[in-house]
């Protein structure tokens, strides 16, 4: 397990220095986080220019839905999108076989080689913004409820990147799915709206097997104090099952890989 | 015409080669139409919504789910990568044929593929939304709408070109992507109807390109323009297609001038 740490110290070291490297990139990125946050709340302030309430959420409401999605994007961005995109990139041009040849867990290498560094700033910008926002609501969340808050949080952000590697893997029959991120970045937004806009067998599709409830929804309900806290248990089971079923397929799926190089 | 048919071709077999990503494409586009169709449900408003009635918001967004497959023809990806491989030097600058309608060939190529995707799926959709669909269409708007959605697929052609060829100056444009993707989907309509913002934007969208780029033949077809306006657009989508042409072509000479490529 030590092993483990030093290495994935030595991944962030290594993507902090290429990070350093370019800086104006850095730069130019931290800015568009903040431009498509812009988007994100004028579309939903658009709207709410025509509806008073959505689904019985008022735009004050809906606005802390937004800030947690974007949160929740920014872990994304930053953990597991780049190790994604990579994953295609790999099995396209046979450098798998190098991730597969390494002693370590090579599920761990493909999930945690990159990590981004220029989303940082947004989300304590987000933070403060959820703040602000729960103020004008008069809302003041006690600790409990920040911690219950944050642990819905990551319990989604562990099951939508376990789902999300289910789907990568299929890249070793599909060779050229670069484009996987889409699928995970629009599926990201949907959370943006209240989940009691769903009905039905969809709100207990997107609550239970593709847990999107978790990612906005059920951590603003824990902020607000209306979400029980069984959930909690709930959100660890769909944690468990995400991961089992994930590292099965992956083992299924490695057995079928064929190098494009050596 | 016959060379750059081959593109045409080529590409076609590519797309084929290499399914997923359009149903990728199509899968996430139809995530986030059953969000913004379940928002429109949900939500408690008057019979008008920005000038639209629930059924036509809906209608809006299942054709904004094709026209979006259809009008988006974006070579900026492919160009950028030639640019900055070096590639571009095999591939472009030492042969004899326009750069610009090689990639519109390769284009496409790839759109007579993807668009049957876009079609069955938007029909897949349409289906479970048929109780709501809004069809209103007559001979004469349905030619407006033909050239609309031309003169759309030009514009976004041509723009996502140049930006492309900013590789020629700058190592990283990938956030000049981003600015095309967030202009276009609220100033263009893609995101919501244009209506729905405030008046004192509204001059600025009906003069800049994105609107024509995707929401103007929208408009027509949801009867938002009398005929003088329609007129007006296609003037103004014309003002744009030349001078992005203009714009590419100035690119295009001063970029091969600024540029150097290793290893090739």
């Amino acid at each position: 397990m030590k092993h483990y740490f030093s290495l994935y110290y030595h991944f962030i070291r290594n993507c902090l220095m290429r990070e350093l490297e370019f800086r104006f990139n850095f730069f130019i990125w931290t800015i568009m986080g903040f431009v498509w946050l812009g988007l994100a709340v004028a579309s939903v302030s658009l709207i709410f220019g025509q509806v008073t309430t959505i689904a019985g959420w008022t735009k004050d409401q809906t606005l802390l839905l937004v800030y947690t999605t974007a949160i929740f994007n920014d872990f994304l961005w930053t953990f597991v999108f780049q190790n994604i995109n990579s994953f295609s990139h790999m099995v396209r041009h046979g450098e798998m076989d190098f991730v597969l040849l390494k002693p370590i867990s090579p599920r761990f290498m493909l999930s945690t080689r990159y990590v981004e560094f220029d989303h940082f700033i947004r989300v304590a910008f987000l933070i403060y913004m959820i703040t602000h926002q729960l103020s004008i609501l008069d809302i003041h969340p006690a600790a409990i409820n920040w911690l219950f808050y944050w642990l819905i949080f990551f319990e989604g952000f562990f099951a939508v990147y376990n789902i999300f590697f289910f789907i990568t893997t299929t890249n070793i029959w599909f060779i050229r799915l670069f484009n996987l991120d889409e699928i995970l970045d629009n599926t990201i937004q949907v959370s943006r709206y209240p989940l009691d806009i769903y009905k039905g067998k969809f709100k207990l599709f997107l609550t239970y097997v593709i847990p999107i409830a978790f990612v906005a929804t059920f951590p603003v309900l824990a902020l607000l104090g209306q979400l029980p806290f069984y959930w909690l248990l709930i959100g660890l089971v769909i944690d468990v099952a995400t991961f089992l079923i994930s590292q099965r397929f992956w083992h299924f799926a490695i057995r079928h890989y064929s190098s494009a190089s050596s | 015409m016959r060379k750059y048919w081959a593109f045409c071709r080529a590409n076609i077999q590519v797309t084929l080669t290499y399914r997923g990503p359009i149903l990728i494409w199509l899968f996430s586009s139809v995530i986030g139409l059953i969000a913004i169709t379940a928002v429109w449900f949900s939500a408690s408003t008057g019979p008008l919504i920005g000038g639209y009635t629930k059924n036509e918001l809906i209608s809006y967004y299942l054709f904004s789910l094709f026209l979006g497959f259809f009008v988006s023809w974006l070579p900026f990806y492919g160009t950028r990568d030639e640019i900055k491989d070096g590639v571009i030097v095999v591939t472009a600058l030492t042969k004899p044929f326009s750069y610009y309608w090689k990639r519109f060939f390769e284009e496409l190529g790839w759109h007579m593929v993807s668009v049957w995707v876009a079609l069955a799926g938007s029909l897949i959709v349409g289906y479970f939304l048929k109780d709501y669909l809004v069809f209103k269409l007559d001979p004469l708007k349905a030619l407006f709408i033909i050239l609309a959605v031309c003169f759309c697929i030009i514009l976004t052609f041509s723009l996502s070109l140049c930006m492309g060829l900013l590789a020629f100056w700058f190592t990283e444009i990938s956030a000049i992507e981003s600015i095309f993707w967030i202009s276009r989907s609220l100033l263009g309509g893609q995101t919501i109807p244009l209506s729905f913002i405030p008046d004192q934007f509204q001059t600025i969208t009906r003069l800049l390109p994105f609107r024509y780029m995707f929401s103007f033949p929208l408009e027509i077809y949801f009867n938002k323009l009398t005929t003088l306006e329609i007129f007006h657009g296609l003037i103004i989508q014309t003002v744009w297609a030349v001078i992005l042409f203009l714009l590419y072509r100035l690119m295009w000479q001063k970029g091969r001038k600024a540029y150097t490529a290793f290893g090739h």
